[in-house]
């Protein structure tokens, strides 16, 4: 029934994810292809438009792949499974055991978690960078300079930014600027 | 509606600039994490070894990373804490 797998993968996803954000990419990758609910490029299309819209990746990305999948009732379960896991373990953390937050191995092994988040979310990063530049597998790639201006000129854009206005830039101006960037190599 | 030309390139733009924002956001993180050596080992670990079965097509999740991660952490410095009390008395 695919509102119950919605569901409980969703919820695995809300589970597993320390750090937040970009870290549940990796997971949600994962499971959106082993399921074929997205392919990989429009699940990376999809995070561009998460990017530029109101609220947490994982939401929105829960809310989207519900509703493709299952319609509104879809989006429901899939948002209240993403959430229920944190919401769930704060409350029984806040209202139960509150000496489980001071206690040496809960903190041992968040210490030893955020490395190993760390790094998800750098491979991801390094692999997409990879494919946007060409990459299509281990054996086939096929170079696509028009992608690594872009990529530099968007770098370029932010850092300048940051040098002279001293504020970091908002991922949706970023955004937006791309888009513009990928209209324009049109005429390239 | 990606069909539509320039829905195309704007998303070829985007994907850049999302890819872009990862790794950014990545480095910031590092920049910012303790530079103990077990941090640094499981961090440099985990990159390599995830982009090699991304590569090869291996399938291991990311949540046996994560669990793997919270264990060595535990064993790691509960070690350390010992020691540390060692050191003390």
């Amino acid at each position: 029934m695919i509102y119950l797998k919605l569901f409980l993968e969703f919820f695995k996803i809300g589970l597993f994810t320390f750090g937040g954000g970009y870290a549940m990419i990796p997971l949600i990758k994962e499971t959106v292809l082993e399921y074929g609910w997205l392919t990989e490029g429009e699940f990376y299309d999809f995070i561009g438009v998460c990017e530029t819209t109101p609220g947490p990746i994982a939401i929105n990305m829960a809310t989207y792949i519900g509703s493709i999948q299952g319609g509104l009732l879809g989006s429901i379960v899939s948002t209240l499974g993403v959430v229920l896991p944190s919401f769930v373990i704060i409350i029984i953390i806040v209202t139960v055991f509150k000496k489980i937050l001071e206690s040496k191995i809960f903190n041992n092994c968040l210490k030893g978690i955020k490395p190993v988040v760390l790094g998800l979310i750098l491979s991801t990063g390094i692999m997409l960078v990879a494919k946007n530049l060409g990459y299509i597998n281990i054996n086939d790639f096929h170079f696509d300079y028009i992608s690594l201006i872009i990529i530099v000129v968007i770098a370029l854009i932010y850092y300048l930014y940051l040098y002279f206005v001293k504020k970091k830039m908002s991922p949706i101006v970023i955004i937006l600027i791309s888009a513009l960037l990928g209209i324009l190599s049109m005429f390239i | 509606m990606l069909n539509n030309k320039y829905v195309f390139y704007a998303f070829k733009g985007i994907k850049c600039a999302v890819a872009f924002l990862i790794v950014k956001t990545a480095i910031e993180m590092i920049i910012k994490m303790d530079k103990k050596l077990f941090p640094t080992l499981m961090l440099i670990l985990v990159t390599v070894l995830s982009i090699i079965f991304e590569l090869y097509n291996i399938n291991f999740s990311s949540i046996y990373f994560i669990i793997i991660g919270a264990i060595l952490g535990a064993i790691i410095h509960s070690k350390k804490v010992v020691e540390d009390n060692h050191d003390l008395s």
